[in-house]
């Protein structure tokens, strides 16, 4: 039986953006603050820190979660990938592009939880139409841009794989 | 930082979670994700029951039954026949965040029994029954008669009844919370009726199949009212009306 405390530690194994980690940990640590502090990987934003907002979106096992709202004692063997994942040898996925061409982006705070959430869902679904692309970004709130941009980015890239 | 929690236990069983939980200040974790965001400052431990309940699916002759581990989400995205479908909406009305619906599981949102969890409410209308795992061994339960003890297994609802059920809702706009919700489900006892919302608390009622009409729609209004209190969505005479006309509409479409 895995039993923790806070004055023990955890020895966590996880992959992270392709790259096994290991890394000794205190059990009551949040995902969201073991990605940016243990591991310096600050595209994973925190906002609200109560699962508002998903400026924390990361995907575990390939879906969309707030990491704000998960211990990382919990993703032990799991595989995660955070915005800093998406990029292969610096080449922007075809959704990064689109959010530069369609300038969806303003303040950007909330950008790297709305690439990986669409991410996901141009991966789950071959064409996605307006509408099932705001039901899916339900989650993932902008004070910025009004979404209108955001949505024109990603229903491009599904268009345009057509 | 969570500062009052102390320590988080993964057993490999439920008996022996259930071991756990005589613990002062321990409470269970699966797919409650507001537990991480109401850090509870009086829970030291949390029992991380991820792992141990189904995640599944399964029909077993005329009911369909569901793992308490089954996420939300995984309720909306289910390839449903036609009558399932009210599932899914339910499940997407409950909780609008994706990223929530992916952590959130039904056991997690049946245990919390929110009157304003549109799943809770549907569930109370086609009389689902639980199954529990306590320290005397397994039973079977309805959601009313549960007192929150012991652990929820498995979820079990009359796929006939679900094949004759229907979902009204009021909320300020489609994606925000339900001020209002009213389910209704056709079972072989009659017409069975729930309501929540931002309610004190859920109305439950049956009613013969016949006898569903005018007075008893007038009466029944009445009564569901008394849950709610006048408030910024409107008086407690504007909701008895919204239920009327909901209960008008049930009444179309069972």
């Amino acid at each position: 039986m895995l039993s923790v405390s806070n004055t023990d530690y955890f020895d966590l194994e996880l992959t992270v953006n392709g790259t096994p980690v290991r890394r000794r940990i205190p059990t009551h640590l949040r995902l969201l603050d073991f990605l940016r502090e243990e591991l310096g990987l600050t595209g994973t934003k925190e906002v609200c820190g109560e699962g508002e907002c998903g400026a924390c979106t990361v995907l575990l096992d390939g879906l969309t979660v707030d990491a704000c709202l998960i211990f990382a004692v919990e993703t032990h063997g799991m595989e995660i990938t955070t915005i800093e994942g998406l990029s292969r040898n610096g080449n922007l996925t075809p959704l990064q592009q689109a959010f530069i061409d369609h300038h969806s982006v303003q303040c950007g705070f909330c950008i790297p939880g709305m690439i990986l959430s669409g991410e996901q869902m141009l991966r789950d679904h071959e064409q996605l139409t307006r509408e099932e692309i705001r039901q899916d970004l339900s989650g993932n709130i902008c004070r910025c841009t009004g979404y209108q941009k955001i949505v024109d980015a990603i229903e491009s890239v599904s268009r345009d794989r057509r | 930082m969570w500062s009052s929690l102390e320590s988080i236990v993964k057993p490999k069983t439920i008996a022996e979670a259930l071991e756990f939980r005589q613990t002062a200040g321990a409470r269970f974790l699966a797919g409650g994700s507001y537990l991480v965001s109401e850090q509870d400052p009086m829970v030291t431990t949390l029992i991380d029951l991820n792992g141990l309940l189904e995640t599944d699916v399964r029909e077993e002759a005329a009911a369909l039954v569901f793992g308490a581990g089954l996420t939300l989400q995984s309720l909306v995205e289910f390839q449903w026949d036609t009558p399932g479908v009210i599932l899914a909406e339910a499940a997407r009305y409950s909780v609008s965040s994706k990223n929530i619906r992916n952590q959130r599981t039904l056991g997690g949102e049946i245990a919390r029994m929110r009157t304003d969890s549109e799943l809770c409410v549907l569930f109370h209308a086609l009389r689902g029954v639980l199954h529990i795992t306590g320290k005397a061994g397994s039973i079977k339960t309805s959601l009313e008669d549960w007192d929150g003890n012991g652990i929820l297994t498995h979820i079990e609802i009359s796929r006939k009844t679900l094949e004759h059920s229907a979902l009204e809702r009021y909320a300020l706009l489609p994606s925000a919370p339900a001020f209002m919700i009213v389910c209704g489900a056709k079972s072989t006892h009659g017409f069975n009726f729930c309501t929540g919302g931002r309610a004190r608390n859920y109305w439950t009622e049956t009613c013969a199949e016949k006898a569903f009409k005018g007075e008893a729609i007038r009466n029944f209004s009445e009564a569901a009212s008394e849950q709610f209190e006048s408030d910024r969505y409107g008086t407690r005479a504007y909701k008895k009306m919204l239920l009327k006309i909901a209960f008008d509409r049930l009444r179309e479409k069972l």
